[in-house]
């Protein structure tokens, strides 16, 4: 019933490039009244004892809590249904955004396994948010799985992030006086190591979609090395370079937070676009008029400073932003309905202007007298 | 805003007054979301005309599995959309509407500490997105009532939590909507065990009147005098007994009327089945709109 709308999947799967870096980011608006300051930011990202908080404050304040690590033992997605097993780790964190969007994600680099069987758990802990994968089939198949409609029993990073969301939406710090209503949005990544052939010069362009349950998909071509080295090839290549003693944490460390970080600012603004656009589409209906317009006084108050694209990503990502900014042209959307917006408010004065004034006329002979 | 409906009995029209007044709400502009937490007999799909969901979903993903653990998410169904009743779509100008059914075959449980905290998730998470959450619970004390209680002690201050008890206009009823609140283990008390005072919880609480004749209805026009003079009398009865059992006036939310389209064939009332077929009521979907617009109403 709901196709994907990305062409990715394949009916026959190939080896396809390793490893895949799979993710999803459920985005929310904090279960607030206004937005918090950074020391309410601080704790409410507190996840364990004494965790640190990273937080910053130019050019936007925002507070990123510190990695959740889960092991995992499940069945991976795979596009052509094949059975194949994961075993490792994920990672997630929970992030807030100027004191007033509350996001989780979660995480894991997959790559094909370095043993036939499956090692000591202690083996996965040591390479945190890692999942190797006990099977046949490639990166493209794995991705092209992930990216198609969930099924049960498959690892579910969505449900992880989920839960992690709802730890900071159920907090005491919290009054829960939202001033309006808003849904929380799924984003899906996949980032794909950037192969072997087409070289440093020009990477794919990212691909942004969304489905019809409402699901986003960001599907990017991306250096995953971080370290410099080449990782990419058959995944016979990768395994022996992991038996040789690649340093796997560090080659995590190397580009899945940074990605995580861009992810999720992809994810802040295409949420803004979905809460504004819903206010602005349903203006015009006729019974509750005035009263919508009264609803968009929150989110003139508390949500349009926080447009700020690529306000965190790392430098040698902003070409992500720069190809979203042409398409789809999250920008291009905002300005528009920041320019609706700003035209509805200019009527709803002129209206009320012209009441009162039409009033003060007829109350004008009346004070004469 | 969360909206707890119970009532002292069964068949005061629980279910069927909620639903309206989630429609109702819905085409006033708000989001609202039913959630079906009468485990025992989850009815709300039949009564939007969800065919599918008319004793409760048989994916096993309803609200029942969930408390249960059993899936991540209940399955939420667009009413708009799916009901045999509407137009297949959101009427202009009205806010969403979207059932949290409940499983075919639930049945009660006993409560365990993570179904509080389940629930409270949920509920945090539908008000989220939904401006008024409806939920059904079944008649009389139920573990699901305790559970939802928990759950909301927790929510926020900035979500109010309003109770509505159903009760049917006879003496048996009332005393026992009043057992039911003010009762030994009632509403009240267990507020009172969770931290609210007694003055909050009597505040959060307010009484429909279903199902009920007024003696000057045009209704009872072919009364006999005696007939008429009789159950003039016993109205005044009534009333006397509510004002007296803590039921009175400035503690109703809304009457409901007697209406035959509410008794036959429990169904959302819609406009059409006022204007056009004639079928239901006017003073009905007046009620409704009534009730439904002063749900957020804080003192009478």
């Amino acid at each position: 019933m709901t196709a994907p709308r990305h062409s990715t999947r394949r009916t026959a799967p190939t080896a396809g490039p390793w490893p895949v870096l799979l993710g999803e980011v459920r985005t929310a608006l904090l279960r607030h009244s206004r937005a918090v300051g950074v020391e309410t930011v601080e704790e409410l990202l507190e996840l364990a004892p004494a965790a640190t908080v990273r937080l910053t404050s130019r050019p936007l304040a925002r507070g990123v809590s510190t990695d959740v690590v889960e092991g995992v033992h499940c069945r991976l997605p795979s596009g052509s249904g094949r059975r194949v097993e994961g075993v490792g780790t994920i990672v997630s964190r929970a992030v807030v955004t100027g004191g007033r969007i509350a996001q989780a994600s979660s995480r894991a680099l997959v790559l094909p396994a370095t043993a036939p069987r499956r090692q000591n758990w202690s083996a996965y802990l040591a390479r945190q948010g890692i999942i190797e994968a006990l099977g046949p089939g490639g990166g493209d198949d794995l991705a092209a799985g992930f990216l198609a409609p969930h099924r049960p029993d498959v690892l579910d990073l969505g449900a992880v992030a989920n839960r992690l969301l709802d730890r900071v939406q159920t907090s005491l710090l919290l009054d829960g006086a939202s001033p309006l209503r808003t849904t929380r949005t799924r984003l899906r990544f996949v980032v794909a190591a950037a192969g072997s052939g087409g070289g440093p010069s020009t990477p794919a362009p990212p691909r942004f979609s969304v489905d019809v349950d409402g699901v986003r998909t960001l599907l990017l071509r991306a250096d995953l090395h971080g370290t410099g080295r080449e990782l990419d090839g058959a995944e016979t290549d990768l395994a022996t370079q992991v038996q040789k003693g690649l340093d796997l944490a560090e080659f995590d460390g190397g580009g899945a937070a940074e990605l995580m970080t861009l992810c999720e600012d992809v994810a802040v603004h295409d949420w803004l676009l979905t809460v504004l656009q819903r206010l602005v589409d349903n203006l015009d209906e006729a019974p509750a008029r005035n009263g919508r317009i009264e609803r968009i006084g929150p989110a003139i108050e508390q949500l349009l400073h926080l447009w700020m694209p690529g306000a965190h990503a790392e430098p040698e990502l902003s070409w992500v932003w720069s190809a979203l900014e042409g398409r789809p042209g999250f920008s291009r959307q905002w300005a528009s309905i920041v320019a609706r917006i700003r035209n509805e408010l200019d009527l709803s004065i002129l209206r009320a202007l012209t009441a009162d004034g039409g009033q003060a006329r007829r109350a004008g002979p009346a004070e004469e007298l | 805003m969360i909206v707890l409906a119970t009532s002292d009995k069964g068949g005061t029209g629980r279910s069927v007054t909620t639903s309206n007044l989630a429609y109702r709400r819905a085409l006033q502009g708000d989001d609202v979301c039913y959630l079906d937490f009468d485990f025992g007999s989850p009815t709300a799909g039949a009564v939007f005309g969800i065919e599918a969901a008319g004793r409760g979903v048989k994916t096993g993903a309803g609200a029942h599995s969930y408390l249960l653990g059993d899936v991540a998410e209940p399955a939420r169904i667009d009413i708009w959309r799916e009901s045999s009743w509407l137009k297949k779509e959101r009427p202009p100008g009205a806010g969403r509407l979207v059932l949290v059914a409940g499983d075919e075959g639930g049945g009660e449980f006993q409560v365990q500490p993570q179904m509080i905290e389940r629930c409270q998730v949920l509920l945090a998470r539908l008000t989220e997105e939904f401006d008024v959450i409806l939920v059904d619970l079944s008649a009389g004390r139920s573990y699901a009532a305790d559970i939802v209680q928990g759950a909301t002690a927790t929510i926020g201050a900035g979500t109010p939590v309003r109770w509505l008890v159903f009760h049917r206009w006879t003496r048996q009823h009332i005393l026992a909507a009043h057992g039911l609140v003010f009762g030994e283990r009632g509403i009240v008390q267990n507020g009172e065990r969770l931290g609210y005072t007694r003055e909050q919880m009597e505040d959060s609480i307010r009484f429909v009147r279903t199902a009920v004749q007024e003696p000057d209805s045009p209704q009872l026009g072919l009364l006999r005098p005696t007939q008429a003079s009789w159950l003039h009398q016993c109205h005044e009865e009534l009333l006397k007994l509510a004002a007296q059992r803590g039921l009175g006036r400035s503690m109703v939310a809304g009457v409901i009327p007697w209406d035959p389209v509410l008794q036959w064939r429990e169904q959302i009332i819609r406009d059409l089945d006022i204007d056009s077929t004639q079928i239901a009521n006017p003073e009905t979907g007046q009620a409704f709109d009534d009730v439904a617009l002063h749900l957020t109403r804080t003192s009478h």
